[in-house]
């Protein structure tokens, strides 16, 4: 028995899970080419001349002119019908070419990794932060529900669930970068520069994830199978070890999935205090700038990797729990 | 005292390093040398094209042009050590120096004309100038022009149109590298945050004192603040006014000077109740520009009494009566016009309410809360003002279509020294200026005669007495409400000695600069 | 489940109380507040900018003289009463929804679960920059982003809840006995599903809340001089240092808003139920 469920995935069930993954990657490319096609047609419809807004980013408001502006048009086909425009990025795209930043003129590709980098860095970084804090928190509240530290942690993370992450930041600036001077205040170029922005992430992430493990914990120690362990003879922790662990951890994943997910939206917050280059502030700026192979790259990026994280995470409870193989063959 | 915080933040990063290296660059090792400058100021370099960031590479020292401006307006010697112009002022004759192009060529006569024959079509304002030819003669670079042009040597200085290497240019004539000859090269860009600097050892003039220069791009104003009040810059450009104090007492010094800048009111002129100048000079005497000036740009000096700064001094005219709040007088000039008050207290005439959006943008953080408080101090005369942030590019777009009703916006003057260049464009063309800086359905004929002879005159006395002529008829006709100017507020690291401000933001003289260690 | 054997029945009513008074307070002080402070939020004295609080402006003045308190009350009416509009219409549209994917099944159910699914793929952040860019900042484009940020998750919870009890043996009893759609939903699915809205609701009103004010930090909001609480901390945060009891205020409002919500979410369902099957 635990030979079998040693291995990740129990055998025979191979297939069953390459087949989810096959159509959940077909989903998510489908999803992303959708959400591309969404943001050409939401940025075409917003009002006002791209030619003008695009040469502006390049130069400043103030140096346009008349001619910088024919000359965007002119170069970057923009006269052209938007079904015309629309048919070149989908043939390209094809092509495995993503295209050209209107503003830049970067390959999309290339500015893409390059912002995504710095945000999956940063998100990762304050993902794991937040874990690394609400992890063991949950898990000891969860073994003395109740308790001072139980009632403390949650009185603690609701009140950070309160505070938008704007917040958060600014008190985080103003006592370790303005008035402590232990960290820097804006930045992105070392470690010292990702603490406070991964420590915003990740307070805000922990103040939502410490209850969900606490509660799992709860539950999972109050469960059946656990009282049976222990009618055997097994101490607390042994038994929540051998049997309580895997059970616990499957809504803590799919929360942290979820979360992760979150993490590149609320991203756009913490870029704009700490001045940190990541896909949120890419997405904003192209936005503004009428950059519309950005937005569309950005775009199809972001729901690639909601997509994947949400995949991972069903792939690990599906690890931890394989009877859930079972119900989703489909 | 000092080393506590370095230690600790040493630790710090030691500590997260692991984990940071998904993101950071493989630089961490190397942060900020002692000897390393570090720069933050607000502009972000989005493309090497001169046309569109040049005034960044000529601000940095990377880049320079013929001739040079120097602090206070004159204009100086630059690559051209010296120059000559026919008498018919057609032709221009300039002297290079023996200068040294950042990849180890020479800078001569053919590489300069090489440089203008592929940046003048692209370049911003000296296109404006009218060259028709230009020559390589020996050392000497000759400009052939149409037709004779006074204010060619400030034209000059157009960044746009700095001089490169050949090997700065791609087959299409595009600059795929920054090669120019000045006191600093690039050493690794990252567009558009950051640009690594080093010394250029074979600079034709005094050499740079500092090897190397961090020169960072931080878009956000509170950032910019907070950066300078953990001293984590040496030089900080564009300080938020409400950060002086805490930079201040953090240790920093502040360096504040007028540029030339002006916040302005547009006015559609084809709208009823902006067409008369006495009921534009009605709205001009309800703000209170020193309660803008002192309150939300804190610095009372900066209420504009006429649209040219004092810093451009020979465009600032002591005898123009200075544009002052005066509500009485503004709600007498407007009853005589005209236009009554009605029940709610705002005025009207023939159907047409005394009313109108004001189109703003919040790339400049001021302007909206400007906005704001000019909504109280019209509605004192009668004027009910509704505000509308969006783009910048909205207003050029409103006045375009006619729909503009009032904008506010805020004008470089000098993007070349002299702002006769912006001063043509924005009052004196034919087409809108797609700046958002320009007058809207307003058309002066006069203005027009003025700008003409003013650009075509080379004699110093005549050039003066048209300059006087257009600042006087923008101060009577008020087609566009100037509101405040502008300072430039520098934070500068206390380790740092030598900085020099530059009025006309053309250069930011890093090469004169000196760390302590 | 293990509801009762975890937690004591006393303790499921009693944090009921602290957040209902946390709210109701707000929520009387944001309505009786315009009342009783005698300041229009939008007047101005630029002499008096940035001062403390005193016996005429209670929590001081902001960078343009304008009273703190005022615009904390009228800008209490916007961002509590936006995110209760944006919460009451996306859990009407996404419970409507979620109900027609579970009970019709099939082609609808695909359908409404991929847009679903399409718009918590979207970033929120470029739907709001989008929307505003549509429409002009205003109260509309906000209310449109933050619901369709928001109607996915409840049609998940109540698709989720109806596929359960649609299952049940007594629910398919009442089917062949030939009882109409809309009755089975009324009788039997929409009590269960509404129990859990509450809770996600509550939830969601905090979410909303802060939604709006990062919004309004971002200077993606309203149109500025209309106050908001996001929007009052991003014009004061320059001031920060000279400020700190007018920035603290906002702060402050929004904190316990979102407080309040979170807590009623959490004493409603406690433990909160994850939608477990995403």
């Amino acid at each position: 028995m635990s030979a079998a469920r040693s291995s990740f995935w129990p055998g025979g069930a191979a297939g069953t899970v390459l087949r989810i993954v096959a159509s959940r990657l077909v989903q998510a490319v489908l999803t992303a080419l959708v959400l591309a096609s969404l943001c050409f047609a939401f940025v075409q419809a917003l009002p006002g001349d791209a030619a003008l807004r695009i040469a502006a980013a390049r130069s400043g408001d103030d140096r346009v002119t008349a001619e910088s502006v024919a000359r965007v048009r002119e170069q970057e086909g923009l006269d052209r019908p938007l079904l015309a425009q629309y048919a070149s990025w989908i043939g390209r795209l094809a092509q495995g070419d993503l295209g050209h930043s209107l503003v830049s003129r970067q390959p999309v590709w290339r500015e893409l990794a390059e912002h995504g980098r710095f945000t999956l860095g940063l998100g990762a970084l304050g993902w794991l932060l937040s874990y690394a804090i609400a992890l063991p928190l949950g898990i000891a509240c969860g073994f003395r529900p109740g308790g001072w530290l139980d009632r403390g942690t949650n009185a603690l993370a609701v009140a950070l669930a309160s505070m938008p992450s704007f917040l958060v930041g600014i008190g985080l600036i103003s006592l370790f970068a303005l008035t402590l001077r232990w960290l820097p205040p804006a930045g992105f170029r070392t470690g010292a520069h990702m603490v406070l922005p991964a420590l915003t992430l990740a307070l805000g992430l922990a103040a939502f994830s410490v209850r969900i493990i606490r509660n799992a914990v709860v539950e999972v120690r109050g469960a059946f199978y656990m009282t049976f362990a222990r009618i055997r003879g097994r101490s607390a922790g042994a038994a929540f070890l051998h049997h309580g662990v895997r059970n616990a951890a499957i809504p803590v994943a799919t929360f942290a999935a979820l979360q992760f997910a979150y993490v590149v939206d609320g991203f756009v917050v913490v870029e704009t205090l700490f001045n940190y280059p990541g896909l949120g502030d890419l997405l904003v700026k192209s936005l503004l700038a009428r950059d519309v192979p950005m937005v569309m790259g950005a775009g199809m990026v972001v729901g690639l990797m909601y997509a994947a994280v949400n995949l991972l995470a069903d792939l690990v409870c599906i690890g931890l729990d394989p009877r859930r193989l079972a119900g989703r063959d489909a | 005292m000092m080393s506590t915080p370095l230690d600790r933040r040493a630790l710090l990063s030691g500590a997260l390093a692991g984990a940071a290296a998904l993101a950071a660059r493989p630089t961490i090792a190397q942060a900020a040398g002692p000897a390393e400058l570090r720069i933050a100021q607000p502009w972000e370099v989005k493309t090497l094209q001169l046309g569109e960031s040049g005034f960044t590479f000529t601000r940095a020292g990377i880049t320079e042009t013929l001739v040079a401006s120097l602090p206070d307006g004159r204009i100086a010697p630059g690559l051209a050590q010296s120059w000559s112009v026919s008498d018919d002022g057609l032709q221009w004759r300039f002297r290079l120096r023996d200068a040294v192009f950042h990849d180890g060529t020479r800078l001569d006569a053919a590489a300069a004309k090489a440089s203008f024959d592929r940046l003048l079509p692209h370049s911003l304002y000296l296109k404006r100038a009218g060259i028709a030819a230009v020559h390589a003669d020996g050392q000497d670079l000759v400009l052939k022009l149409e037709k004779p042009f006074g204010p060619l040597l400030s034209y000059l200085v157009d960044n746009s149109a700095a001089l490169l290497a050949p090997g700065a240019f791609d087959g299409e004539g595009r600059v795929r590298a920054i090669i120019g000859t000045g006191p600093f090269k690039i050493g690794a860009a990252e567009l558009p945050r950051s640009l690594a600097l080093v010394r250029h050892e074979v600079y034709w003039g005094e050499k740079a004192r500092v090897a190397a220069v961090r020169y960072d791009a931080v878009a956000n104003g509170d950032t910019r603040t907070n950066i300078a009040v953990a001293k984590d810059a040496d030089i900080v450009f564009n300080l938020a006014a409400q950060g002086v104090g805490r930079a201040g007492s953090a240790g920093m010094t502040i360096e504040r000077v007028i540029i030339p800048r002006t916040h302005i009111l547009m006015l559609n002129c084809a709208k009823p109740q902006f067409a008369e100048a006495p009921v534009r000079r009605a709205l001009s005497m309800a703000l209170d520009r020193e309660g803008i000036a002192a309150g939300i740009m804190r610095n009372k000096a900066l209420a504009a009494t006429q649209y040219l700064p004092p810093t451009l001094a020979e465009w600032h005219f002591a005898d123009l009566a200075p544009l002052r709040q005066d509500v009485t007088a503004a709600n007498a000039l407007l009853d005589a016009a005209g236009w009554p008050r009605g029940a709610d207290g705002i005025r009207a005439k023939g159907g047409v309410r005394f009313a109108g959006t004001v189109r703003t943008f919040a790339n400049r953080p001021e302007l909206p809360v400007i906005a704001t408080a000019m909504q109280a101090q019209l509605r004192a005369i009668g004027f009910d003002l509704a505000i509308s942030v969006g783009e910048a590019q909205a207003i050029f777009e409103a006045q375009k279509d006619g729909s503009l009703e009032l904008g506010l916006s805020s004008r470089n003057l000098v993007i070349v020294p002299d702002p006769i260049g912006t001063i043509a464009l924005d009052y004196a063309a034919d087409s809108i200026a797609p700046g958002s800086t320009g007058t809207t359905g307003w058309r002066h004929d006069g203005l027009r005669q003025e700008v003409a002879r003013y650009l075509a005159e080379a004699d110093d006395k005549r050039r003066a007495t048209a300059r006087r002529a257009i600042a006087g008829i923008i101060h009577e006709e008020l087609p566009i409400i100037p509101v405040t100017w502008y300072d430039q507020i520098v934070a500068v690291h206390p380790r740092v000695s030598g900085f020099v401000t530059d009025p006309l933001e053309q250069r930011y003289f890093l090469d004169r600069v000196t760390i302590a260690s | 489940m293990t509801l009762a054997l975890t937690h004591p029945p006393a303790r499921i009513r009693r944090p009921l109380v602290a957040p209902l008074l946390l709210l109701g307070g707000l929520a009387a002080l944001v309505v009786i507040g315009p009342l009783v402070i005698p300041h229009d939020p939008a007047a101005q004295d630029l002499v008096r900018t940035l001062e403390g609080p005193s016996a005429q402006h209670w929590f001081g003045t902001d960078h343009l003289g304008r009273d703190i308190a005022a615009r904390l009350v009228h800008g209490g009416v916007r961002s509590l009463g936006i995110a209760v509009a944006c919460v009451g219409f996306a859990t009407g549209v996404g419970v409507a929804l979620g109900l027609l994917a579970a009970y019709a099944g099939r082609v609808a159910d695909i359908a409404i679960m991929r847009l679903a699914d399409l718009m918590l793929a979207f970033p929120g952040i470029l739907l709001a920059l989008l929307i505003s860019g549509f429409l002009g900042g205003g109260v509309l484009p906000m209310l449109i982003g933050i619901k369709l940020a928001l109607w996915p998750q409840f049609a998940r919870m109540a698709r989720a809840i109806a596929i359960g009890e649609l299952a049940q043996p007594h629910v398919e009893a009442a089917r062949l006995a030939g009882f109409s759609a809309l009755t089975i939903l009324r009788r039997h699915v929409l009590p269960p599903v509404l129990r859990q809205t509450v809770t996600l609701a509550t939830l969601g009103l905090g979410a909303a809340i802060m939604s709006i004010s990062s919004l309004g930090f971002l200077g993606l909001g309203l149109q500025p001089p209309t106050p908001e609480w996001g929007a009052m901390i991003s014009e004061l945060l320059p001031y920060l240092a000279e400020a700190p009891v007018q920035m603290a205020a906002p702060c402050l409002a929004i904190f316990l808003a979102v407080l309040g919500a979170t807590l009623l979410g959490q004493a409603l369902a406690e433990p909160p139920t994850m939608p477990e099957e995403m």
